[in-house]
């Protein structure tokens, strides 16, 4: 039981370092981004292949320790956002949308079919995991959630410390009124370009995180679902520009979908197989109802709630 | 490649109708509605389910379907319609009065594509369906192209419902205040064109558009609860490309996506089967569509023949 | 009574009034101009009358009904009818097809209208069939005005009608307004910067940072030294 807790908790962990991305780009810098599955991804793979075991499936192999498959997980996201960022940040709010949908679904589509860098739809095994050979391998989830646990706080500190610094404080002015702060001398491009560079490189160590507690990484992990939409829902309920918020609503919503997975004991057969589609039915319907009577989340900065409603 | 030619043209006649539907939603209502593709699947389930409901009919001489599927595709653009509107009135008009903002609203409809998507994989489960089991084999047409009668029956009718809708817009007075509310919605309403009349027409019609096109689809292809998803990202972008609220923008970016994600992906299949390469080039289509939006933007930052700013 | 009756009107964008305590009546058939500098609220003194803003506190009466929570299709049903200073014609339309949608709730009669507002307006005749988008500045102003008329209005509200035309057209604008309001007999609420504009009217008010400061006869307003220098200047030598 308590072993189902602490899963929990390593996974919400990793969403709410997922969610702190989010929160950076969205929440502060006001892209709508539906394509963020595609950074987690590439943080996961990339750690996958430099991290595992050599296969004569596909690429990598190289058995780097687990420190530099989290760096690559930074490094390779980051990277692919930078190169993105230019002709991407052109966009704005629904286009914007629509072409990061775009790449992730070609992501995730190749990640399926080029078995030869990703061994498709079977998936890598056989990733390294951090101090799994010194401890119990049933209490391993305690122990990954000292390391989950860490790199949450550690991502929530430097969220907190960034959005409060003057690098913070000019990206909430192109957030609020642009025209103004590019008055004032300001590369609104470079700002965007580095919270997007920055929130990629979060969400490619959430992947990276991810693959290396379970071990294992395939693409159908990575649906759209899984990897993006559930991360929106977590910023939409938590709070939209809240760091804490956020956290919050990746705990609850992770609260509610790993107790759904009780209440399929608890149900008939027939029920239990439709699971994923209830889930996605509920995390629907809670994204439309939180939408309609608190726009702003649970928890949120007065800053951002003004935007959310126009005054008439 | 004239073989790409035909399915790009099918294809895109397919994006072009729910494009058409889309831009005009996208407009007036001033928000990207990403339930878009799940309303596309329901018109094609709509069809499936009626369908199942009449006596099994007799297809029409050399077509895969007979007057059932067309009792269907009326009976579910009506049920399409009726969905929509529900949603509009429960939902969309409240968040407009409450005044959230666009951005958001966009976001809500996320909301809504799940809701739709996750009944349909609950009512029909995930499983591929057809609409029937009659296989169609293609004619030989002068030029060496090949197309099955369906196909032809797709186009002709795909081509008459959008004359239908550029004389709707054209021609009747509700057609006009449309057009003059997507123009200037202040001045459109200054001058007694009822908002309400316009929102709830607007639905309408993208209803009636998208859930042709989604029965279409399940006629030339087939049916799958993720189908209108798919559609999503050429959807958009022909509408992105095109300029928002533009009727021959939405034609023109919807048949040019269509049959460049066709002949492109096509093309490098071909170059890459005869390098001996193992490879599935047609996953790169929303690469390519990716590539278009990009372009566009570029070179024209409100769509090939976008209005103004939003 | 008046055709129109403002009553201390408070309005604004947002957090932000605009106009404080606005008053001013205009009788049946008058013409009556609010004149006044850059930014002093005339535009928004329009928008609230038409409907397209809301106004938080305040009165505004239409022969003696109130408009205050009318929307602005109701308000031109009533037969008052607003053309903006910017944006006031459809530009993708055609020139007749702004028209008709000027008269999109009359229910018959509309291509006899449309003879009317080509009496007064011969240039649009020839162009009906033209996109509004393409035309000059000078006719689309025309074409701004023609769609106001389309639904017979008793009050015309005009905003800045001379607004960036070259000067030959100026006057002739302006012609052409009194020959409305001769025509038709409709009454005028004028708002403008100019002179002339100002000029056609018997009667103005002065709205300066949201507050009218001065009312009187129009000759005397003009005459006036102090509003004269004050926001007229340079138009006064």
């Amino acid at each position: 039981m308590l072993n189902y807790f602490s899963s929990y908790l390593v996974i919400a962990c990793i969403y709410a370092i997922m969610a702190l991305g989010l929160n950076l780009q969205w929440g502060f810098t006001g892209l709508m981004n539906f394509g963020i599955g595609a950074f987690y991804m590439l943080g996961a793979y990339t750690s996958a292949i430099f991290t595992g075991s050599p296969s004569p499936d596909h690429l990598g192999g190289f058995g780097l320790p687990v420190i530099l498959g989290i760096l690559g997980a930074a490094l390779l996201p980051g990277l692919a956002a930078w190169l993105l960022s230019f002709p991407a940040l052109k966009l704005r709010g629904g286009p914007f949308a629509i072409a990061l949908l775009a790449i992730m679904e070609t992501l995730h589509l190749v990640i399926r079919n080029e078995s030869w860098l990703t061994n498709g739809v079977w998936g890598i095994r056989g990733i390294p995991r951090p101090l799994f050979e010194l401890v119990n391998p049933r209490a391993y989830s305690f122990y990954f959630l000292i390391i989950a646990g860490s790199a949450l706080i550690l991502t929530w500190l430097a969220m907190q410390w960034a959005v409060n610094s003057p690098w913070g404080r000019v990206l909430r002015g192109i957030r609020e009124d642009e025209y103004l702060t590019s008055m004032s001398g300001k590369n609104i491009f470079r700002y965007r370009q580095q919270s997007f560079v920055l929130s990629s490189m979060i969400m490619g160590v959430a992947g990276s995180l991810y693959v290396h507690y379970t071990g294992f990484v395939s693409p159908q992990v990575f649906s759209p679902l899984m990897s993006t939409f559930i991360v929106w829902l977590m910023v939409m309920v938590g709070g939209t520009g809240s760091n804490s918020g956020v956290v919050l609503g990746a705990f609850l919503v992770w609260a509610v979908w790993v107790g759904s997975d009780f209440l399929t004991d608890l149900v008939p057969a027939s029920i239990a197989t439709q699971i994923g589609f209830i889930r996605m039915l509920v995390v629907g319907a809670i994204l439309m109802v939180t939408i309609l009577t608190r726009p702003q989340g649970l928890l949120s900065r007065r800053l951002f709630t003004a935007e959310i409603r126009e005054k008439r | 490649m004239a073989d790409l030619l035909v399915s790009g043209i099918i294809y895109g006649s397919i994006i072009t109708l729910a494009a058409i539907g889309l831009t005009l939603m996208s407009d007036i209502l001033k928000f990207f509605n990403f339930a878009y593709g799940d309303f596309f699947s329901l018109g094609a389930y709509g069809t499936l389910l009626v369908l199942g409901l009449l006596p099994k009919g007799v297809p029409f001489p050399g077509l895969s379907f007979g007057w059932a599927l067309i009792l269907g595709l009326l009976v579910s653009v009506v049920i399409t319609v009726a969905v929509m509107l529900l949603f509009e009135w429960l939902f969309f008009r409240r968040l407009r009065q409450l005044g959230v903002s666009p951005l958001f609203v966009s976001i809500a409809s996320l909301g809504v594509a799940f809701v739709i998507r996750a009944l349909i994989n609950i009512s029909w489960g995930p499983k591929v369906r057809y609409y029937s089991n009659v296989i169609q084999i293609s004619r030989e047409l002068p030029l060496g192209i090949r197309i099955t009668s369906d196909e032809i029956v797709i186009l002709i009718s795909a081509l008459f419902l959008v004359v239908l809708v550029y004389l709707f817009l054209k021609r009747t007075r509700i057609g006009k205040a449309m057009r003059a509310a997507s123009d200037n919605p202040v001045l459109a309403e200054a001058s007694g064109v009822s908002t309400r009349a316009v929102i709830l027409w607007t639905w309408s019609i993208s209803g009636i558009l998208v859930a042709v096109a989604g029965t279409f689809y399940g006629i030339e292809v087939q049916l799958s609860p993720g189908m209108g998803w798919s559609f999503l990202i050429p959807m958009f972008v022909a509408v992105i490309m095109g300029g928002i609220g533009s009727f021959w923008g939405a034609l023109l970016g919807g048949m040019t996506i269509g049959i460049s994600e066709e002949l492109i992906t096509g093309l490098v299949q071909n170059l890459v089967n005869s390098m001996n390469i193992q490879a599935d080039i047609s996953v790169y289509k929303p690469a390519v569509a990716f590539v278009f939006v990009v372009l566009i933007l570029l070179l024209k930052p409100y769509g090939i023949f976008g209005k103004r700013e939003r | 009574m008046s055709i129109l009756q403002v009553k201390d009107l408070t309005a604004g964008y947002g957090v932000q009034d605009v106009l404080f305590g606005v008053s001013l009546s205009i009788d049946f058939g008058e013409i009556v101009a609010v004149m006044g500098p850059n930014g002093s609220g005339k535009s928004t003194l329009l928008r609230v009358i038409s409907g397209a803003l809301s106004g938080r506190q305040g009165e505004i009466l239409y022969k003696g009904q109130s408009l205050l929570n009318s929307s602005p299709q109701q308000i031109v049903q009533m037969g008052l009818s607003w053309v903006p200073q910017e944006e006031n014609i459809f530009p993708s339309l055609t020139v007749r097809e702004n028209l008709e949608i000027g008269a999109h709730r009359v229910k018959k009669g509309v291509e006899d209208r449309i003879d009317e507002v080509c009496a007064i307006f011969p240039q649009l005749r020839d162009r009906m069939t033209q996109t509004a988008g393409d035309l000059s500045g000078g006719q689309r102003q025309m074409l701004a005005v023609a769609r106001g008329l389309m639904i017979h209005p008793e009050l015309l509200l005009l905003d800045e009608p001379t607004a960036g035309l070259a000067p030959n057209l100026v006057q002739i604008m302006l012609e052409k307004i009194r020959e409305i309001a001769t025509r038709m007999g409709n009454a005028v609420l004028l708002v403008s910067q100019t002179i002339d504009s100002v000029r056609l009217s018997n009667r103005g008010y002065l709205l300066s940072a949201g507050r009218i400061r001065y009312e009187d006869r129009t000759e005397a307003l003009l005459a006036n030294r102090e509003i004269k220098d004050l926001y007229f200047g340079a138009q006064t030598k």
